[in-house]
């Protein structure tokens, strides 16, 4: 059952090779990167595909916020709200 | 006993199971779907391991006991976040940043070139270059300090993959021997379980780097290696002190600075018969099978003679066959494998003498692996 002070976060498809094959989790809201957090501490294995050995999110993963891009200039200490929906996508290129 | 061939292209792996005859082949089915496959090993209990990778979300090891179902290990091979990159290195791959987002020097696992299961250990050979191992089957991997933190590091050469660890031999009698192939910083051996390593490159053909594309051997038989570089075909008889070259009976051309031998990428070992095999190509500046007619080259003698192989591979490619595309089985008589650049693999039940096509066009061909069943 959903939580008043939780978001949503989905995941895009290939990653769900590393979650056991679960695409959505609930988390405690927060900023994006504490609800980041929130989603390693569920699911650890994701840690190694979201940031990389320097501590940065990888470059071209992209976060919306119910469909608003919220990974700009402020990084991620920008904040989410309870019920909000968070999906992670990544850049798309190439054949 | 049958085979199971594992082909990995950027987009995941076609699995094949041939029959006892090996000569039909029954897809199991295309897995790790949107990953990169890019090395593959199987230990003594049938478990696989898979490197996988990704564009954006970078580098992992997959593990399968029934090559159906695919879960990515506990703990994964990574540097330490102080640990400094190469600057040539990070410009050309996932390390460099144009918007600067990362500072820029930090060192990267952005690929799993190698997997390697010896004994109880699992090693994994990555790019930026270094060397790590598991003895607890994936749960946590150590650095080999020997090569990660090599005194002339910062003089390596990235080659035009980066600077990669593509190769590593073990020796099944003695485990603080291992051998590794770095594009292209050459070949390195530890003899002390990787708490040092020296190069061993002596009589290589050198131009600014020492570009070795790959490396086989059988690890009973450990000292004897054989050496497709970028500049020729060599062997060694002691264990890389020295290496002579063996070019006769090979196709050779011209590279881009006019030095003349044998170019190409793959190559593979059969263990029962002793038989070393390979695909040369046309040049640096080509990278295509001479006269576009695709021929696998056998060796019976070490490398003294090779013979052409030619029966049912096509009169008509002009793809690439690359360093981690070819693999044998181990099966009596041996199974040899490879695959190219246009999708295509190729199977011979026979230590070459006969080939066959897999079913399917798959993407680009980076990795076949091959393993009795």
């Amino acid at each position: 059952m959903s939580d008043a002070s939780r978001v949503t976060v989905q995941l895009p498809r290939v990653l769900a090779q590393v979650t056991g094959g679960a695409r959505h989790f609930e988390v405690p809201a927060g900023t994006l990167r504490q609800v980041l957090d929130g989603l390693i501490e569920q699911q650890p294995g994701l840690g190694y595909h979201l940031f990389d050995e320097a501590g940065a999110m990888r470059r071209h993963i992209l976060c919306f916020c119910n469909d608003e891009y919220r990974r700009g200039r402020d990084g991620l200490d920008v904040p989410v709200h309870a019920g909000d929906r968070v999906t992670i996508l990544n850049s798309v290129s190439g054949g | 006993m049958s085979a199971i061939v594992i082909a990995g292209t950027p987009k995941g792996a076609m699995i094949y199971r041939s029959d006892p005859s090996r000569e039909r082949w029954e897809v199991l089915g295309f897995r790790l779907e949107g990953w990169g496959v890019t090395s593959t090993t199987r230990d003594a209990s049938g478990r696989t391991y898979a490197a996988v990778n990704h564009a954006v979300y970078g580098a992992t090891v997959m593990v399968s006991e029934d090559l159906e179902r695919w879960d990515q290990l506990e703990a994964q091979p990574r540097y330490r976040p102080e640990e400094r990159g190469n600057p040539d290195h990070n410009r050309m791959l996932g390390g460099g940043d144009p918007l600067g987002v990362y500072k820029g020097d930090a060192r990267f696992v952005d690929q799993i070139w190698k997997l390697q299961v010896a004994g109880d250990t699992l090693y994994a050979g990555v790019s930026e270059a270094g060397v790590f191992r598991s003895d607890d089957r994936g749960k946590s991997w150590q650095p080999l300090p020997g090569l990660n933190d090599h005194p002339n590091r910062p003089n390596w050469i990235p080659g035009a993959g980066g600077l990669c660890l593509h190769s590593l031999l073990t020796d099944a009698r003695d485990p603080n021997r291992i051998w590794v192939g770095i594009s292209s910083a050459g070949v390195f051996r530890s003899d002390d379980g990787g708490q040092s390593f020296h190069q061993k490159d002596a009589g290589v053909s050198r131009d600014e780097g020492v570009c070795v594309h790959s490396l086989v051997h059988d690890p009973e038989d450990a000292d004897r290696i054989f050496r497709q570089d970028h500049r020729g075909w060599y062997r060694s008889d002691d264990g890389a002190e020295s290496w002579i070259l063996i070019e006769n009976g090979l196709p050779q051309s011209t590279l881009g600075d006019e030095h003349r031998c044998v170019f190409g990428f793959a190559s593979a070992l059969d263990r029962r018969s002793g038989n070393v095999f390979a695909v040369p190509l046309t040049s640096d500046s080509f990278r295509y099978p001479h006269g576009g007619r695709l021929r696998a080259y056998r060796t019976r003698d070490r490398g003294e003679n090779w013979e052409e192989l030619s029966r049912g591979l096509p009169d008509d490619c002009y793809a690439a066959v690359l360093r981690g595309a070819m693999a044998s089985d181990g099966l009596d008589p041996g199974g040899i494998y490879f695959g190219d650049t246009s999708g295509c693999v190729y199977a011979s039940p026979d230590l070459g003498e006969h080939w066959a096509r897999l079913p399917g066009t798959l993407p680009r061909v980076v990795h076949v692996g091959a393993y009795a069943l």
